[in-house]
């Protein structure tokens, strides 16, 4: 049955007008994947940065009444601060923004200015960034990954001057994310075949192997908070050493986009007349009482103070909270049971205005 | 310039718009393909262009001194030059090495001491491609099955016609010059086929082979650290390696010549449904097995000189067509075991007793089960690059596995699954463009979920085809 001669039959017919219109299907159907695999990564996606941008814009986006207190940052603030709890002890009505620390004060702008036109001035404007934030560069390629239409337009390309690989960079990871992020979709493919066929322990081991992998799932909430409950104490204990290592070879500095977007947002409170609290985020208390840790916060909190120094409206605050190694996932990052720790402190630092 | 790369994709499309343009000038077309054919080849060095072009001089040469010969003797004087001269670039680029490195290594078990030199010479892609190629031509002229080319660019582009050059098929100048003399008709059918085959190759290549390689690579790269289902999980991904591979770049090395109106033979006819040896060898690189076959085995004396000289025809046969696939003694090994299956099968065929029936399909099923196995085990041979691989391979499998491979295993049935079911429905349509059958809306649903699993699923990497080597 099997030995036979095979052949190709081209016993179909075609016209090149039905080609074309098979070549438009191909097309769509490229565009409907990439679309769909898109929408599945912002919500399993395995690179957790991605997935903080795209949950909190679209927090933003849902934001139907305004709120008293707009906190803003990266994900050790995501990870931190519970605007339930804010709103249990006092009332005051918050919204979580923190995203990650690779877009750094520019992301709080674009958010910011977001909620500006939308809502007005909210009471209080929070910054929450961990300490080693504040001298990164934007990542210009994350970007793509804000979900507004003017996010790859002339005028952000041009203000943050991207051309080049930097511009098929930024194209690619905004409309080809089937290419952007292959890595990411192999490993939520992984993870996706491990959640079927392995138990949770075995699974968080398999989690803990593998550097691809998230350590833990987040839950987002929709407030914008992030609940991260595992606590790591072997992993915060490395991840402390490599700060020290990080400490000993920098100077502290702001980089000009963050310092660029900072003077922006210290423009807008003169102009729309609400106040900006800069606190600084959790932090692993045997990292915090590190001497090089101590010249490096004091060498930043005095960079920031001159710079906001024209701007009355912009508090920098130096107080650090610090927690111990079973209360975090890594020198900067606290879990869910700590949250309402660091939570109370914020309010209570920031003031209930 | 691979296949699944954006260079080549700009330049096939330069290629096919100036070809377009060229509708209705064949000259000018020949004349076109044949630099863009040249830019093809010197894009990985081009050094090598010159010896591409003395092949194609001393065979253009040689068949019109063939054709014009008065006598036998000359006719044969000048079918010997083009042998000498190809087998000479071949003995000369390909097996040197290999012939003075084992020579040393039998001297040196025979405790001879011998000052050999040490060569290491590139070996030119394709080689092996090209120079059976223009063979063929040249000895099909002596047969007067064909007439000799008078054009002199017609020739050189039967020669290096990019779509198969550095990896086949390995044409017949009977089939494919023909084409190159007279008009192409470009039909949308053709076009479209051709559309669907470099689909159907890339993913094959890109999602199948390069994701089976990166399981296989490591477990071959050293086999004694592995045991059990590791080393069945690298025979297995390597078995899905080279099919996706090879196969894929025929496919799309056939759709690239559809689109431009050219019709490739078919190289692949789902090999690993061979119900036996020589079926394999009917469905698996059908251009070198079927050129081993007509220009080899045949003139050998073929099956016509009773079981012993069959016997010895077949093992010559498949020993230097593992030969040709490298200059290394496990490619030997390798044809030396299809040539003893082959002749196994003959032998175990001429017994008396019960024989599994005929067109029925669990009779097929049995077949089939007991090819499959032994197909593998070729590749193992295949891919080892030592007897202590080899070695590793033949004690470690039995050895209990302390491993864990899910995630291999899963992936290989996952990237596996699409070509099974394509190739099921291939078989039981009877015909390998069985999606062309679809309607026009599913097709091209089918092209963009291809695309799709290409630029999601492929490794990043951009790997270089097996077959290049050879």
């Amino acid at each position: 049955m099997l030995e036979r001669a095979y052949e190709e039959s081209l016993c179909f017919h075609t016209t090149p007008r039905r080609i074309a219109w098979v070549i438009v299907i191909m097309l769509a159907t490229v565009f409907a994947v990439d679309a769909a695999v898109g929408a599945w990564l912002d919500r399993h996606g395995t690179n957790l940065g991605y997935r903080y941008i795209a949950h909190k814009w679209r927090v933003l986006a849902d934001l139907e009444q305004p709120v008293d207190w707009l906190v803003l940052g990266d994900s050790s603030v995501a990870q931190a601060f519970d605007p339930d709890v804010l709103a249990r002890d006092t009332g005051i009505t918050a919204v979580n923004l923190g995203t990650i620390g690779n877009f750094g004060v520019t992301g709080d702008l674009w958010m910011l200015e977001e909620y500006l036109e939308r809502f007005g001035a909210p009471q209080r404007v929070v910054l929450v960034h961990a300490y080693d934030v504040w001298h990164r560069p934007l990542d210009r390629t994350l970007i793509g990954r804000v979900p507004r239409g003017w996010a790859t337009s002339a005028r952000i390309r041009e203000r943050y001057e991207i051309e080049g690989d930097a511009l098929v960079d930024l194209v690619t990871n905004r409309h080809a994310r089937l290419y952007a992020e292959r890595a990411s979709i192999r490993k939520a493919l992984e993870l996706t075949w491990w959640t079927l066929v392995k138990d949770d322990a075995e699974l968080a081991a398999i989690r803990a192997a593998d550097r691809g992998l998230p350590r833990s799932e987040p839950e987002l909430v929709g407030n914008g908070f992030v609940r991260m409950c595992d606590p790591m104490p072997a992993h915060v204990a490395g991840d402390e050493r490599g700060h020290r290592r990080s400490l000993a070879k920098r100077r502290f500095r702001i980089s000009r986009d963050n310092r660029e977007a900072l003077l922006r947002i210290a423009e807008l409170t003169v102009e729309h007349g609400f106040r900006v609290d800069i606190v600084p985020g959790p932090i692993y208390g045997r990292l915090a009482a590190q001497e090089r840790h101590e010249r490096y916060m004091d060498a930043e909190i005095q960079a920031l103070r001159s710079l906001v120094e024209p701007f009355p409206g912009v508090m920098v605050h130096r107080e650090l909270r610090t927690y111990d190694r079973h209360q975090m996932q890594n020198a900067d990052h606290i879990t869910c049971d700590a949250a309402p720790d660091y939570s109370r402190w914020l309010i209570e630092r920031v003031g209930r205005g | 310039m691979l296949f699944n790369s954006w260079v080549f994709l700009a330049f096939f499309a330069v290629v096919l718009a100036l070809y377009a343009l060229m509708q209705r000038r064949v000259a000018w077309q020949n004349a076109m393909l044949l630099v863009a054919s040249y830019v093809f080849y010197g894009w990985w060095d081009w050094r090598f262009l010159g010896l591409v072009l003395l092949s194609t001089v001393v065979d253009y040469v040689a068949a019109l001194r063939i054709q014009a010969a008065p006598t036998a003797a000359l006719r044969r004087r000048w079918l010997t030059l083009s042998m000498v001269s190809n087998l000479g670039v071949l003995a000369g680029f390909k097996y040197f090495g290999f012939f003075l490195d084992s020579l040393r290594e039998l001297l040196m078990a025979l405790g001879i001491e011998a000052a050999l030199p040490t060569l290491s010479i590139v070996l030119p892609v394709g080689i092996s491609f090209y120079t059976f190629q223009t063979m063929s031509y040249t000895i099909d002229v002596y047969r007067r099955e064909l007439p000799a080319c008078t054009s002199f660019r017609d020739f050189a582009l039967y020669v290096t016609f990019f779509p198969q050059l550095v990896a086949g098929p390995i044409e017949r100048s009977v089939h494919l010059l023909p084409q190159m003399q007279k008009p192409r008709k470009l039909t949308a059918e053709g076009v479209e086929a051709g559309l669907f085959l470099c689909l159907w190759g890339l993913f094959k290549k890109v999602v199948v082979a390069d994701n089976a390689a990166a399981i296989a690579d490591p477990i071959f790269s050293d086999p004694s650290a592995h045991s059990g289902d590791a080393l069945l999980l690298g025979a297995l991904a390597f078995t899905a390696q080279i099919y996706g591979d090879f196969s894929g770049y025929s496919d799309m090395a056939r759709g690239l010549a559809k689109i431009l109106g050219f019709e490739l033979m078919i190289n692949f006819k789902l090999p690993y449904f061979a119900v036996s040896p020589s079926d394999f060898w009917r469905r698996w690189h059908v251009s070198l097995s079927s050129w081993l076959r007509d220009y080899l085995y045949i003139p050998l004396g073929g099956n016509r000189g009773g079981s012993w000289a069959t016997q010895r025809n077949l093992m010559l046969t498949m020993t230097l067509g593992g030969l040709w696939h490298g200059a290394a003694w496990n490619f030997v090994i390798w044809g030396v075991y299809h040539g003893l299956l082959l002749i196994l099968y003959r032998g175990l065929g001429s017994l008396p007793g019960p024989r599994l029936p005929a067109r029925r399909w669990w009779a097929d099923l049995v077949r089939v089960s007991t090819m499959f196995p032994l197909t593998v085990i070729g590749w193992i041979i295949f891919r080892v690059d030592s007897v202590a691989g080899l070695r590793a391979f033949a004690s470690g499998a039995w050895v209990s596995n302390e491993v864990d491979h899910e995630l291999a295993w899963a992936t290989l049935a996952a990237i596996w699954l699409p070509v099974l079911l394509m190739q099921l429905a291939q078989l039981a349509r009877d015909d390998l463009l069985v999606p062309m059958r679809l309607p026009a809306v599913l097709r091209g649903i089918l092209y963009g979920l291809l695309i799709a699993a290409c630029v999601a699923l492929g490794t990043g990497e951009s790997k270089e085809f097996i077959y290049f080597q050879f």
